[in-house]
């Protein structure tokens, strides 16, 4: 599961245009879409004040958006693409999906498997 | 299908508006004795509840605001498809739609099992609760404090 750097970059648009969403239906500046061979397959605007739900960051929801399209709470083989660092509470539950692969943020940067962190 | 899809999804959310009565299903089953022990008592009740339906993992948690139930939820993933439907987030969400705000400061969440998982915890940080109370013996509540932010 390779994303060229030509690739990362076309779904980080696609995150960049759930984030620009986001930011027009009134909510928070932060969007996220979760990537399968080469496919989107979760789309995630942050929801948190739309939905008045203080779990429904963008990362959240295209987790959510993913699992119920696949129709399987186990996203291995996914890579996760988000406009931002995902907070802890995103970074675990990509952590329960079993997502491949983070990366984030206008560089791309690639921080790899999520990690179930306590410090 | 992927429109439809879709075309569900925003009918759910056009209905499911925060705060209002319809929102909130049903009435909350309040302890006789509330305090620290019915509480976590409850949340070990809805962990055996969800459980015993299929519905996901026995974890169960409740949100207590002024001595009274204010929030419920049950561990849901498979009932949902959702890996991020713990208990800890279902019972969040079950009291910012009741109480109409994503704001839960002045609430304690108690929760059924060991600490909560980071998930579940930075959830707990994020709707500002005042303080996490978790037990693996129902009989033993553990006041935790603050969610506390993994800062690494």
């Amino acid at each position: 599961m390779t994303l060229t750097p030509t690739d990362a970059a076309a779904f980080m648009a696609k995150a960049e245009e759930m984030r620009r969403r986001a930011v027009s239906a009134g909510d928070q500046s932060y969007g996220a879409v979760i990537v399968k061979d080469g496919e989107i397959v979760g789309l995630g605007p942050s929801r948190v004040v739309t939905k008045g739900d203080p779990t429904a960051h963008a990362e959240m929801e295209a987790i959510r958006d993913a699992a119920s399209r696949l129709k399987t709470q186990d996203l291995s083989g996914c890579t996760m693409v988000s406009t931002s660092k995902p907070c802890p509470m995103c970074e675990t539950a990509a952590y329960w999906a079993r997502l491949g692969r983070l990366i984030h943020g206008a560089g791309l940067t690639d921080s790899g498997r999520p990690e179930y962190r306590r410090c | 299908m992927l429109t439809r899809r879709l075309f569900t999804r925003l009918m759910a959310s056009l209905a499911v508006v925060p705060g209002t009565a319809a929102h909130a299903a049903g009435s909350l089953l309040q302890p006789a004795n509330p305090g620290p022990l019915a509480f976590l008592k409850r949340a070990f009740d809805l962990a055996e509840t969800g459980s015993s339906r299929g519905e996901g993992t026995p974890y169960g948690a409740v949100i207590v605001k002024n001595n009274k139930i204010v929030g419920e939820g049950w561990n849901r993933s498979a009932l949902k498809t959702d890996p991020t439907a713990h208990g800890e987030v279902e019972a969040i969400q079950d009291a910012c739609r009741r109480l109409g705000t994503r704001d839960l400061s002045g609430c304690v969440i108690y929760t059924s099992g060991g600490r909560p998982c980071p998930m579940c915890e930075t959830a707990c940080h994020w709707a500002e609760l005042d303080e996490v109370v978790y037990g693996t013996d129902a009989a033993k509540p553990i006041r935790h404090g603050r969610p506390r932010y993994p800062s690494c």
